[in-house]
């Protein structure tokens, strides 16, 4: 595949409260033993796209961590291959500091050392096995200037989520955004992922630097739709949300759901693909109960656990009940301690006897670290 | 990076293992699974790394397509390194033609040039075929301080079970004054656990002594050993207290994989101090249906879960489907339980299909014997595989197909 990845994972911190605290939402734990980030790259490895780099705002040391050399991901290339794209000066900078166009055009230098002919961005936002190869093929064959992608199969729909008015041809050109009318029109999730040229992208960033009319930015988007061809590829792949924490408890809790393992997991385009951490095989005791769960390796089961998401390494004590929860790795839940719609951060410690409940609406949540 | 190594290890891999037929027979030894998640080579090469020897030659040449693709470059071992690493060295052809390795001393002799390369002051000899956790420093540590030549680790066996083994006897420094191969009668319980360690201008010496030595069937225990010994070189056994087993046998293989089982399991594979690190598929979490029920058990990843399982160690990508009933049983990778199967006291290898309302084995509390299905073997619906038989092939089932159909009519 001649196009080449970018991930933004320069999220702002705290969509997902304490969840994204200390760590960027591309770092967010996921499904029992991914990070979001794992999609995200698997999918652009699974359309042979060997050269990928992730762009990155705050809070990017547990990316970094997780993804390090991207040998997991076969992105340890001499050519090509991973590179780390950290926040640089933006002295000089016309658009306000932060934004994505200001970002982008500060990692300009990279996108020009880049050979292939199509760039790939790719947004944080989402859990999902999605055919890259099939956005990249459309935006070729229809000779598209930029090609976004969205998605009509999204299993964790609530009113929090902004649709965005999406007015298409019915060659499923964008022919403007009209946020106002939001549901009455085509109302697809934005992803934050397109494809569009590398050298048209250059050209773009250089021509955004002046704004001379001083145009609002809905404006300018406008304009950009007028002067450009840019397409709408929409996908039939389900797509889970990561936007809030009770969004964050109902999309973990939809792994329970087989079409939606099938779906991730066994897609046509290939694995999800993880840091690995030699974690022994999950080991159940005498009294282990467990039903309807995910559980990964390195686990130690001895209590029960129904309808919950159970990381790497973390242990769930004897007569401990854990319902609904999500325990992340390397956390303890003490003996005969009960936890109901809970998300329990990575390496928490829940001291025996203790009771916490929240509800899928209102997750109890204890950070990293934590000890109750 | 220094010019040289304080100490190589040699890991012999390259055993048919013809006592674990069916599981070997389309990989060696060292590549059979075990444990859930690990194949057992996996457990000297942990050995080795978690006791900062990081430069280790792997000798194969019994079907060594899979064990070769599954140590690669040694990278899960942390072995793929620029000076040093972990080499697989297969048999090759010299100057004066193309030879296979003949025993296990002329299997490192053939490859001593590699030994040389890293100019070690002491060589590690490891088989691929045990499974135990060792911190080979504190073996080391002895070798040094007794100035010994060869340190010989052994375990304490039960009495009854030494003439099994090669056995040594000491004095009271840990010297070895007798070395007996398999004794009918042993003066001892020491037996030797096939790991040495050489100072290496002694090995380098022995074994070009036993080269020329044309009624020598070139093995460490039967031939280098008893000559170091005749010879009144410093030989000392080191005493190892941990977990170790044979895993040679098809029932010793199974019951290892039981010792890895219990709150307390006398094999412990999560000890985060003492890692056994292994090759990783894409597996994704394991997921227990709404009927599950587990327990005692060790569980890969990447299957779903919706049956039955007791006492039993079952691989990654397993699909144990539902009203299974899994027992005391070793289940592999890519393995499909059907509907309604039972399993008792068995070994199941990689990629078999159990057909549904199937029945494999007998319960171990009827002291049934152990039953094996070798790998890719597809077992129709409602088959019963009576206890104790052992499916290599796809031609054991037809006979029992046929008395099957007799037996209907």
């Amino acid at each position: 595949m001649d196009a080449a990845g970018i991930i933004l994972a320069d999220n702002a911190a705290g969509l997902l409260e304490e969840l994204t605290q200390h760590r960027t939402l591309a770092a967010v734990p996921f499904g029992a033993k991914y990070r979001q980030i794992d999609f995200s790259l698997s999918n652009l490895v699974n359309a042979n796209i060997s050269s990928v780099g992730i762009i990155m705002g705050q809070q990017y040391d547990s990316v970094m961590h997780h993804v390090q050399s991207g040998a997991e991901w076969d992105l340890d290339r001499k050519n090509g291959g991973l590179r780390y794209l950290p926040p640089l000066s933006s002295a000089g900078s016309v658009l306000p500091n932060g934004s994505r166009l200001q970002t982008l055009r500060n990692n300009a230098f990279y996108i020009r050392q880049l050979t292939e002919k199509y760039i790939v961005f790719c947004g944080t936002g989402y859990i999902g096995s999605i055919d890259f190869a099939a956005l990249v093929q459309d935006h070729i064959d229809k000779k598209a200037d930029v090609t976004c992608l969205f998605c009509r199969n999204v299993v964790n729909m609530t009113p929090l989520y902004q649709r965005i008015g999406l007015v298409t041809a019915n060659d499923d050109r964008i022919v403007s955004f009209d946020p106002t009318q939001a549901e009455a029109l085509i109302s697809e999730m934005t992803m934050n992922t397109a494809v569009i040229e590398r050298e048209k992208l250059l050209a773009l960033l250089d021509s955004l630097n002046n704004n001379p009319r001083g145009l609002t930015p809905l404006e300018q988007l406008q304009e950009m739709i007028n002067m450009n061809k840019i397409y709408a590829h929409f996908s039939d792949e389900m797509v889970i949300y990561l936007e809030d924490l009770p969004s964050y408890l109902s999309a973990s809790l939809a792994l329970l759901d087989y079409d939606v393992r099938a779906q991730l997991f066994h897609a046509p385009s290939g694995p999800v693909i993880t840091k690995t951490k030699d974690s022994p095989a999950t080991r159940y005791g005498k009294n282990a109960k467990v039903v309807n769960s995910m559980v990964a390796d390195g686990a130690v089961i001895e209590g029960e656990v129904r309808n919950s998401i159970i990381f790497r390494g973390a242990r769930i004590k004897k007569n401990a009940i854990v319902e609904n929860s999500v325990v992340m790795q390397d956390s303890t839940v003490g003996e005969g301690a009960r936890l109901n719609y809970a998300v329990l951060d990575k390496e928490v410690i829940i001291n025996d006897g203790r009771l916490l409940s929240g509800y899928l609406t209102h997750p109890f949540l204890c950070s990293k670290g934590d000890r109750i | 990076m220094s010019e040289r190594k304080q100490i190589v290890a040699m890991l012999l891999a390259g055993g048919q293992g013809s006592r674990l037929v069916p599981l070997t027979k389309t990989t060696a030894k060292p590549a059979v699974p075990f444990g859930g998640k690990y194949r057992i080579i996996d457990f000297p090469l942990s050995n080795c790394i978690n006791s900062d020897i990081d430069t280790v030659g792997v000798l194969t040449q019994y079907q060594p397509l899979e064990l070769n693709d599954y140590l690669g470059r040694g990278e899960p071992w942390d072995m793929n390194l620029k000076f040093g690493g972990m080499h697989v060295l297969p048999p090759y052809e010299g100057e004066k033609g193309a030879e296979w390795f003949l025993g296990t001393a002329n299997a490192i002799y053939q490859n001593l040039r590699f030994i040389r390369r890293y100019n070690p002051k002491y060589v590690l000899i490891l088989s691929g075929d045990h499974i135990y956790k060792m911190d080979y420093r504190i073996m080391l540590e002895e070798h040094i301080r007794n100035e010994a030549d060869c340190t010989i680790s052994v375990i304490d066996v039960p009495l009854e079970e030494a003439s099994r083994f090669g056995i040594m006897t000491t004095d009271s420094t840990g010297r070895i004054t007798e070395f007996q191969e398999k004794p009918a009668k042993p003066n001892s319980t020491l037996a030797s656990m096939g790991v040495y360690i050489f100072s290496t201008d002694k090995l380098i010496q022995y074994l070009n002594e036993d080269e020329l030595d044309p009624h020598s069937d070139s093995d460490f225990g039967k031939n280098v050993i008893p000559r170091m010994l005749k010879a009144g070189e410093r030989m000392f056994a080191y005493l190892y207290g941990g977990y170790w087993k044979d895993v040679g046998t098809l029932s010793s293989f199974w019951a290892a994989n039981m010792d890895a089982l219990g709150d307390v399991p006398e094999l412990f594979l999560n000890d985060p101090a003492w890692k056994i690190y292994y090759r990783h598929g894409f597996t994704h979490p394991e997921f227990m249906g709404e009927d599950a029920c587990v327990s005692n058990s060790i569980i890969g990843d990447g299957g779903s879960l919706l049956g039955t399982v007791k006492d039993s160690v079952i691989f990654s990508d397993v699909a144990v489907r539902k009203d299974v009933e899994i027992g005391d049983s070793v289940v592999m990778a890519q393995t499909d339980v059907g509907e309604g199967a039972r399993v008792d006291h068995a070994i199941i290898a990689e990629n078999v299909s159990i057909g549904e309302g199937s029945r494999i084995g007998g319960p171990l509390e009827d002291e049934s014997e152990l039953t094996v299905i070798g790998p890719n073997i597809c077992i129709p619906a409602g088959c019963v595989i009576e206890p104790g038989r052992i499916i290599a092939s796809a031609a054991d089932l037809e006979p029992l197909n046929t008395a099957k159909q007799k037996g209907g009519k």
